[in-house]
């Protein structure tokens, strides 16, 4: 019953800051839900999510607040369980009355959530890859996430064009992600006459991947598209190739250029040859004397803000979720409104515009991925500078 | 053909860990009935203090001194575990108590994990070169873990009927009531026995940790693929958890490479399904599972 | 069909849980709180959930760790047929709570083959599978997307915050707890109850387990499935992610910490595990699970019955001090009526050329009895005869090798315990199957439950003590009490053939007079076949009209007492006095 009483009590505040506002005209900060998965299946990716949410709030705040008014944020875990997501997205919106809503990462979880937020018009960002959270479905909804089958169309260029690649192999864990991954990628080597040798899966943290890898060798692609949810699942991947004495160009994925450290870690730079990874464009560079600053900046301020996590978590991906609670900021100061209809639309009306860490934004009355295929790069994931940026494939 | 030798090499290296892990739950259930469900945890625990206390640059020397060190740091760990599971058992007609008590000490050793390094997973470099066979590598981890499965399966089968201690706990498997009224000193020796589990899953941990994912949410795999190998070769019989713990590992492997890797769970659950419905007490269990 | 009738602890508990949930749901619309409705909608869909589960475990005893996937299966049915298919909600609702008693009966197949912590396993493995199926079958399912279904007919108020789900959800989990206490007072949940501690017990009552086994899970599927139909209307989205393998453990840990068996217990269970971590600890995050498994651990140190286990168990201590009015033989025998000693032609028992081995050894070795109906006919012999083989072999609980077995003319030889027992054949046990988690009251009822009549002469004999042994539990019993109960138990089911395994075992000279006069009285007086096993040979030679010596699975001699007393060959075996 804590929360009833906080309940009473945070409408008593509410009443107190009124009649303070009526005085001092100081504006009543605005309410901001942090809905993430904590803990549960989206655990790592809600961490680094944290990571960039808590960041760019605190700068903001530092620098007077959306329009104004200092964000003032409530957090929720959602368990990545939609039953209790559900009831941790009622808190926020009917009980706390939070106007924004920055998270989940997973896309589940956002769907099981949808009637309330839609409700209540909520402006709200996340990191979620399902197609089918469209517009129609989600309307005040955008996410900073490049799906899977943005990221299959980027692979495929990557294989068809600049590897000349006649025939390829996937292998991926067996997560959501995955799974709509290999979809779009069967669709995308059909449409190029790439021929899939063998569709192999492994379960999340598996470390033995030898019989998926012996089982796809029999076809003997010219590639092997690696799809990976983790750095340590890719790294075993590569090693698994390697004590086989296999050698096939392998295509990762933005999590294999990504989380390149922990590839390492559990693989070996050496096993890293004629592999390449997804990043986005953002955060990669070609020639060493010419660098983008944005991302550079980014990780300065996320090793000041929290040196231990900065040290382990995914920046690139904090750098996105960051990145888009600014993306929010904007569509508010732009629009001069924070109700979800007029915040979206300023977005997909202005998003080219973004000057984030982004770079412009994809957004249209369409599709609310901010970030599409052609804002990705394919890297080698070996190739990292000190800031964490990634050098492009085909650079010297 | 090569292909299946090579994934019968992996399958008994992968299947030795889950071997040690049912042992490490035999130990403890012949002395208490108990299933300790937190025993994955336990192994992952294990390999979490290779990650901190190895170095990064191979070592021998440290890693055969800390291998012993690891081993009893768990076996402490665990009697402590093992005396809160069994205090409410003391006063209490209810059987089902333990369940709790053992799953609330995995949750928290995973929440502890979960604070401690998030959800990152470690992984840990074996010092020992890997194995060249058949134009393959062999990771030497599989050897290790092979090697200390037979280690601790020898080792148990001595103590159980050579050592006055290990005698006891077996006459406790026996007959509890019988064992009590002959003034053995039941909790005592039930310490003992989770100690001991503690001693097996410490080292598998240590050994096992470059083949394993040291995070706060993979002890699942392990318990749960442990138990299978428990059960399927009888509860109770290390011979069975030995046997067990190979024919997970192998069919697991098998169907990820005939199949595919989503059916390397189903497998093994399967396997359970099938032997506890034909041979209720396991391939070598003498236990029955039957009730009229 | 008497009057159900609850004791004074499940009045309590009735009324504390109806409370809870009613109040759960009623407290937090009234006040708008739409967090806390909707949180204790999911408590109540639980609680529901959770009490048949608590049925299951601790009448039926059977461990299932997979009603996770009962309840989902049933949700998931819904979203499809309501969602993907387009059907109305009540379509769904009914595939749903169907294909959820087709998943329990599937969970009652393993359970004729495992008992115990084996069969949780196996429902273990199918709710760790079934969630994985989910995905696998996305043609069919959509897979890791879910199905989303809004029910807005229910969701819609009706005023003061209420709305008909969860009006609805309400109704499901107070039905549950009545259901449930109403279950206990009935012939069925008592023979459930049997049928879990006594399998032996059971058979010797009519009772064949394995049925029992399979009317509970479904009964527990159905009203699982009933809750996880009204889940779609709850959350209007149904995925994968909702039903995994912990929904499964979180069901049976529910009822574990509330306390196995209470009829409150779920309530209490489900409170803790769900909103302890859901809402009282939602603000750790990180810290959330680690509170989590302490909380849990406390409860299991503090309360190792579970937090209304331990409560009770305190309770019942303090009033086991009192003493409970015995069962006086005196009492039965002075019962003013008489039946018709049966026609003392034919045979009530016919057994013929019988041979039992166990491994090399003859336990039975061509062995015949004739049992004139009526009689009372004493079975006696040293230790390691087969006396009590064969009185196994007779009502069915061994099968035997060679020969045949007849009761009134009809062949047993072949036939199971229970059938035997529902043609008018009651046991007793050498180690009296009393059963201890009944009331003293209830033991009686169980051996009326054989032909459900419980108006019979015998209960309305002992009325006056109903309310007090209703109350109390046979362990306030001395043991020869015990001996009585349980061959009444058989008296009160009507069964026309009584077989007795040395029921004087233990019971002192004046308690042996008094059950030398109670098995006269069965023959005399009710008109019972009796058939006796017993030791002391003093007491048989008293009541028996025949008597059979058995010796090494044979039978040595067969006739009256006084001429039995005079063979040699008996003689020789029960040399050194009429106590062998």
């Amino acid at each position: 019953m804590k929360t009833l009483r906080s309940v009473r009590g945070v409408s008593f505040i509410a009443a107190l800051a009124m009649a303070a506002g009526a005085a001092s005209a100081q504006p009543a900060p605005i309410k901001a839900g942090q809905f993430l998965d904590i803990t549960g299946g989206g655990a790592s990716a809600a961490e680094a999510a944290k990571l960039g949410i808590d960041m760019a709030v605190a700068e903001i705040n530092a620098a007077g607040g959306i329009a104004g008014r200092k964000i003032n944020m409530i957090s929720a875990d959602t368990q990545t369980d939609p039953t209790v997501a559900l009831g941790e997205a009622k808190r926020l919106v009917q009980q706390e009355k939070v106007e924004l809503m920055f998270g989940p990462v997973i896309s589940q979880v956002l769907i099981a959530v949808l009637p309330v937020v839609n409700e209540a018009k909520i402006p709200q960002f996340g990191a979620t890859g399902s197609e089918a959270i469209t517009p129609q479905a989600a309307p005040y909804y955008f996410s900073v996430l490049i799906n899977a089958e943005s990221q299959a169309k980027a692979m495929i260029d990557q294989a068809g064009k600049v590897l000349n690649a006649k025939s390829g192999a996937i292998i991926s864990d067996s997560g959501a992600q995955a799974k709509s991954f290999v979809e779009a990628m069967k669709r995308e080597m059909e449409a190029r006459g790439i021929k899939l040798t063998g569709v192999q899966e492994y379960q999340y943290r598996a470390t033995d991947m030898t019989p998926q890898l012996l089982t796809l060798k029999r076809g003997n692609p010219d590639t092997l598209f690696l799809f990976a949810s983790s750095g340590e699942d890719a790294g075993n991947v590569l090693k698994a190739r390697d004590d086989l004495g296999w050698d096939p160009k392998v295509t990762g994925n933005y999590t294999v250029a990504t989380f390149a450290d922990a590839v390492i870690r559990v693989a070996g730079k050496e096993a890293l040859h004629d592999t390449t990874g997804l990043n986005y464009t953002a955060f990669t560079y070609c020639d060493a004397n010419l660098l983008p600053k944005p991302f550079g900046e980014f990780v300065t301020r996320a090793k000041a803000f929290d040196a231990g996590k900065a040290g382990r978590l995914s920046l690139p991906f904090a750098a996105a979720l960051y990145d888009g609670v600014f993306v929010l900021k904007e569509g508010i100061e732009g629009s001069g409104k924070t109700d979800g209809p007029s915040v979206a639309a300023w977005i997909e009306a202005n998003g080219a515009k973004h000057t984030g860490i982004l770079g412009p934004l994809g957004a249209t009355p369409a599709s609310h991925f901010l970030v599409g295929p052609t804002a990705l790069s394919a890297v080698y994931p070996d190739r990292i500078l000190p800031g964490g940026l990634q050098q492009r494939f085909g650079c010297k | 053909m090569n292909d299946l030798l090579i994934i019968v090499v992996h399958g008994i290296g992968v299947g030795a860990i889950f071997a040690l892990v049912g042992m490490s739950f035999n130990v403890v259930f012949n002395a208490s009935g108990i299933l300790n469900f937190a025993q994955g945890n336990m192994l992952v625990l294990g390999a979490l203090f290779a990650f901190l206390l190895l170095p990064t640059q191979p070592d021998l020397l440290r890693w055969f001194i800390l291998l012993p060190a690891v081993a009893i740091g768990l076996a402490l760990l665990l009697a402590v575990q093992g005396y809160v599971t069994l205090l409410p058992l003391r006063s209490s007609v209810e059987q089902h108590s333990w369940l709790i008590t053992t799953l609330a000490a995995s949750v928290i050793i995973g929440a502890i994990l979960l604070i401690y390094q998030g959800s990152a997973q470690q992984s840990v470099r074996s010092p020992f070169t890997a194995i060249r066979f058949m134009g393959v590598r062999i990771p030497a981890t599989y050897a290790l873990t092979t090697g200390l499965a037979l280690f601790w399966f020898i080792a148990l089968h001595i103590f159980h009927t050579r050592v006055l201690t290990g005698l006891a706990i077996s006459a406790l498997s026996q007959d509890l009531d019988a064992a009590r009224a002959a003034g053995l000193r039941v909790r005592r020796l039930q310490v003992t026995a989770f100690a001991i589990s503690g001693l097996i899953v410490g080292s598998a941990g240590f050994v096992a940790a470059p083949v394993m994912a040291i995070a706060n949410d993979s002890g699942i795999t392990y318990v749960m693929n442990g138990f299978v190998a428990a059960v399927v070769g009888g509860l109770g019989a290390n011979l069975g958890a030995l046997v067990g713990g190979v024919l997970v590992g192998m069919l697991s492997l098998y169907a990820a490479y005939e199949y595919g890797g989503e059916f390397q769970n189903l497998v093994s659950l399967a396997l359970l399904v099938v032997v506890l419905m034909v041979r209720p007490q396991g391939l070598f269990g003498r236990q029955a599972a039957r009730r009229v | 069909m008497n009057r159900v009738r609850f004791d004074a602890a499940t009045r309590l508990h009735l009324l504390l849980g109806i409370i809870a949930v009613a109040g759960s749901i009623l407290l937090p619309a009234l006040l708008g709180s739409a967090y806390w409705t909707h949180n204790f909608l999911i408590v109540n869909l639980f609680v529901a959930v959770a009490v048949l589960q608590n049925m299951l475990l601790a009448d039926a005893g059977q461990v299932s760790f997979g009603q996770g996937a009962v309840f989902g299966l049933s949700a998931f049915t819904v979203g499809i047929v309501a969602g993907l298919w387009g059907h109305s909600y009540a379509a769904g609702f009914l595939a749903g709570v169907a294909m959820a008693v087709v998943l329990g009966l599937l969970f009652a197949l393993p359970a004729l083959r495992v008992q115990g912590y084996y069969l949780g396993f196996v429902t273990l493995s199918a709710a760790v599978v079934f969630p994985e199926m989910l995905v696998a079958f996305n043609d069919l399912t959509n897979g890791i997307n879910g199905i989303t279904r809004a029910v807005p007919a229910l969701t819609t108020p009706l005023g003061l915050g209420l709305t008909p789900i969860a009006l609805m959800v309400m109704a499901l989990a107070i039905a549950a707890l009545l259901f449930h206490a109403t279950l206990r007072a009935t012939r069925l949940g008592r023979r459930i109850r049997v049928a879990a501690v006594s399998p032996e017990a059971a058979m010797a009552l009519g009772i064949n387990p394995g049925a029992l086994r399979f009317i509970a899970f479904t009964i527990a599927a159905t009203g699982t499935g009933l809750a996880g139909a009204l889940y779609v209307p709850v959350l209007g989205f149904v995925s994968p992610y909702a039903f995994r393998v912990d929904l499964s453990i979180f069901f049976f840990f529910s009822v574990v910490v509330g306390g196995n068996g209470q009829l409150i217990g779920p309530v209490i269970g489900v409170w803790i595990l769900y909103l302890v971590p859901n809402a009282l600890l939602a603000d750790l995050a990180n810290y959330r699970l680690l509170g989590y498994g302490f909380v849990a651990l406390l409860i299991m140190l503090a309360f190792p019955d579970g937090v209304v286990g331990t409560i009770e168990a305190l309770r019942r201590r303090r009033r086991l001090r009192t003493q409970v009015t015995g069962i006086s033989v005196d009492r039965v025998l002075a019962w003013p009526g008489a039946r018709p000693r049966p026609p003392t032609q034919g045979q009530a028992i016919t057994v013929r050329g019988v041979r039992k081995t166990f491994g090399s050894l003859a336990a039975l070795d061509g062995v015949d009895l004739a049992v004139i109906p009526g009689s009372v006919h004493g079975l006696v012999g040293p230790n390691g005869s087969g006396k009590t083989t064969l009185l196994n072999v007779i009502s069915g609980f061994i099968a035997l090798n060679a020969g045949s077995v007849a009761i009134n003319g009809t062949d047993t030889s072949r036939a199971p315990a229970y059938r035997v027992a529902r043609l008018g054949v009651g046991r007793t046990f050498q180690t009296p199957r009393v059963l201890e988690e009944m009331s003293i009251w209830e033991n009686l009822e169980i051996g009326a439950d054989v032909k459900g009549d419980h108006s019979n002469w015998l209960l309305a004999l002992l009325a006056p003590f109903r309310t007090e042994w209703s109350e109390n539990r046979p362990d306030l019993l001395a043991h020869a009490q015990r001996r009585v109960l349980e061959v009444l138990r058989t008296v009160a089911g009507d069964a026309d053939i009584l077989l007795l395994d040395e029921p004087a075992a233990g019971l002192s000279a004046a308690e042996r007079r008094d059950f030398a006069r109670l098995v006269r009285f069965l023959s005399e007086r009710l008109g019972k076949t009796v058939l006796l096993v017993e030791h002391d040979l003093a007491l048989v030679w008293k009541v028996a009209d025949r008597i059979t010596v058995l010796d090494a699975g044979q039978v040595i001699a067969e006739g009256p007492p006084d001429t039995i007393a005079a063979d040699p060959r008996v003689r020789r075996l029960f040399i050194g006095g009429a106590d062998a």
